[in-house]
């Protein structure tokens, strides 16, 4: 092999080494909460103790299966089917952490939901949990993490490639709930979901 | 014992499922009877918001293996009836277990195994 190869196949491992530690860095950004806008055609909309002010430009329609209400998706408007829709989920803390104790995470009653989301912004050695955790919640191929606080509600955003499934998850301080919108989130929607969002109690 | 021609069918099964409901990336694990067990409990699932696949039997044990979904949805018969369900469901059917999915092909068995419906 010629010195011209051997430099050509050092740049090239270098640049993929280089590319794979720059994959495992993604951190915890902080961001402000996004302002509440003006809105005259809008609407209320809850899910769970979610609660928000959804304006029509961006929500066509809202979709629950008739036989199964624990998901929610938000069709943009003019959409012809969910294709593209960002969908409401939720489950219980225990349900979300929990299933990650078996990669040695402990108790999930020692961990809340905001110390659980805040963790997985620090990219993690290898035999920490959290280094495969990362991997599974998307944080590694991310492009930003991004956390914002408002009083209770703290709201993590997995900001990833448009043409891929973006990951916002919601902890409520006091509240054994983790919300997450998966799907198409634009930064549009993201500011309309979190710009009038308050925790309230269900009706 | 699962043949790889079997798991590359069922690997198939479930990128097609991803590419169908518009989730990207698509999954690209290893795939083993947990990863199997982990799918035939979404394709159970979807039954809460379609009935594309109402018809596929229980598996016996109520744990599909990788031969199971193999022998029920192979052979084109699971793209087939993949095209009846909404995109709604298999969206919400997937971003529900996706970690499931994830943590099973890493051999990490969860606690509480998905049982059929």
């Amino acid at each position: 092999m010629g010195v011209r190869a051997i430099r050509a196949t050092s740049a090239l491992l270098m640049s993929v080494w280089l590319q794979q530690c720059a994959a495992g860095e993604v951190r915890l950004e902080r961001g402000a909460w996004p302002e509440a806008m003006a809105c005259e055609a809008c609407v209320n909309f809850q899910f769970g103790e979610l609660a928000m002010r959804l304006p029509l430009r961006l929500i066509g329609r809202f979709f629950v299966a008739g036989s199964e209400a624990s998901a929610v998706h938000l069709l943009a408007p003019g959409a012809a089917n969910g294709k593209n829709s960002a969908v409401f989920l939720s489950t219980t803390r225990a349900a979300y952490i929990g299933k990650y104790q078996a990669l040695g995470l402990p108790s999930v009653n020692a961990m809340g939901g905001e110390a659980f989301f805040d963790l997985l912004g620090e990219p993690a050695q290898r035999d920490s949990p959290f280094h495969a955790i990362r991997r599974i919640e998307g944080i590694d191929a991310a492009e930003h993490y991004l956390k914002t606080s408002k009083g209770r509600l703290h709201a993590y955003w997995v900001q990833t490639a448009p043409d891929t499934s973006q990951y916002l998850h919601l902890v409520v301080d006091g509240s054994d709930t983790i919300y997450t919108v998966a799907g198409t989130i634009t930064s549009q929607l993201y500011g309309a979901l979190l710009g009038g969002m308050t925790s309230e109690p269900q009706p | 014992m699962a043949t790889e021609s079997e798991k590359a069918e069922v690997k198939e099964m479930i990128q097609s499922f991803y590419q169908f409901a518009n989730i990207l990336p698509v999954w690209d694990g290893e795939v083993n009877d947990d990863v199997a067990a982990v799918f035939g409990t979404m394709i159970a699932e979807t039954r809460t918001c379609s009935d594309a696949f109402g018809w596929v039997p229980k598996p016996a044990g109520g744990r599909a293996t990788v031969s199971w979904v193999v022998r029920q949805l192979g052979r084109g018969v699971f793209n087939a009836f993949r095209a009846r369900l909404s995109f709604t469901c298999a969206r919400a059917v997937i971003y529900k277990w996706r970690t499931a999915l994830e943590l099973a092909s890493m051999g990490v068995a969860m606690k509480k195994v998905p049982k059929w419906a």
